[in-house]
């Protein structure tokens, strides 16, 4: 009888298509959220407060996150506007917003070494177009005995 | 004829895709992103109203609300709650929370504040016990 000697032996291995799957899967959700962290969030050196017991998430949809820089400059995700046209966008954002019955969630986030006057322009014109609610950002943690210096 | 061998030669010419590197690039970008995602630091928020002036009704007005304002000279802070002097932060947590909260609370800030001076004047409201707390801008 001839016996064919230089067939190889199957390999043992195991079945990587599961984690590929699962591996492609946290791929896409780490991109999709590290894009929406990136367009809400700009790095600022927030008051560094507890903030509310009560505080809600922001939600995207009903929205508008304003930076104020310690030079007074004004962004919206990510864009600067003059003070005049932000209160404007704004208040275009407060009315689509109230047309479907829900509130325009307003989210301030300064930086803590901005000037109060800078805080106090920018209220001022927003209320001027009728928004007077807002949340101011924190960093959610509490700062050292006696206020921050 | 050896048709066998023929068909072993044909199966071994097909080109295969090795995943090893495909792997790789996938693990690090995972790698990556979740690192980048775990440098995102989570925030929180206080919610705030803008001091209105009240319109004028016949009805008898509200518990008027407590004036809380912020000072500061140089590196020192100070505090008043209406016309009474307040040393730091945690007296003046103390003093509000012996007032009525039902009227809110309404905070200002003087000449040379910064938006620290405001939040730590706005948690202090928030920590001891008021769910009304207002902004009313410098003039």
């Amino acid at each position: 009888m001839k016996f064919n000697r230089h067939q190889p032996m199957p390999e043992a291995g195991f079945d990587i298509t599961s984690m590929i799957d699962v591996v492609l899967l946290l791929t896409i959700f780490f991109m999709m959220s590290s894009q929406f962290s990136k367009v809400v969030q700009r790095s600022l050196d927030l008051p560094k407060e507890v903030g509310d017991a009560a505080d809600k998430p922001i939600d995207a949809e009903v929205a508008v996150v304003v930076d104020l820089e310690k030079d007074g400059r004004l962004s919206v995700g990510g864009r600067v506007y003059e003070l005049d046209r932000l209160a404007a966008v704004v208040a275009a954002d407060h009315q689509k917003v109230a047309a479907t019955g829900q509130v325009l969630d307003v989210v301030i986030r300064a930086d803590r070494a901005t000037a109060t006057t800078h805080l106090s322009r920018l209220v001022s014109a927003l209320s001027a177009e009728g928004v007077t609610e807002w949340r101011l950002a924190t960093s959610g943690e509490r700062a050292s005995s006696g206020g921050e210096r | 004829m050896n048709f066998r061998r023929r068909e072993v030669r044909a199966i071994e010419s097909i080109p295969r895709l090795s995943l090893v590197a495909f792997i790789d690039i996938v693990l690090f970008l995972l790698l990556y992103l979740m690192l980048a995602g775990t440098l995102a630091p989570p925030e929180s928020r206080l919610a705030v109203g803008l001091e209105r002036p009240s319109p004028a009704t016949g009805k008898a007005p509200p518990l008027s609300p407590i004036k809380l304002r912020v000072d500061r000279s140089g590196e020192r802070l100070s505090y008043h709650i209406g016309q009474r002097e307040v040393e730091g932060r945690e007296a003046v947590v103390v003093a509000l929370t012996q007032v009525p909260k039902d009227g809110g609370v309404i905070v200002t800030g003087g000449e040379g504040t910064i938006v620290a001076d405001i939040a730590a004047s706005m948690q202090a409201a928030k920590d001891a016990g008021f769910t009304r707390v207002s902004y009313a801008p410098g003039k």
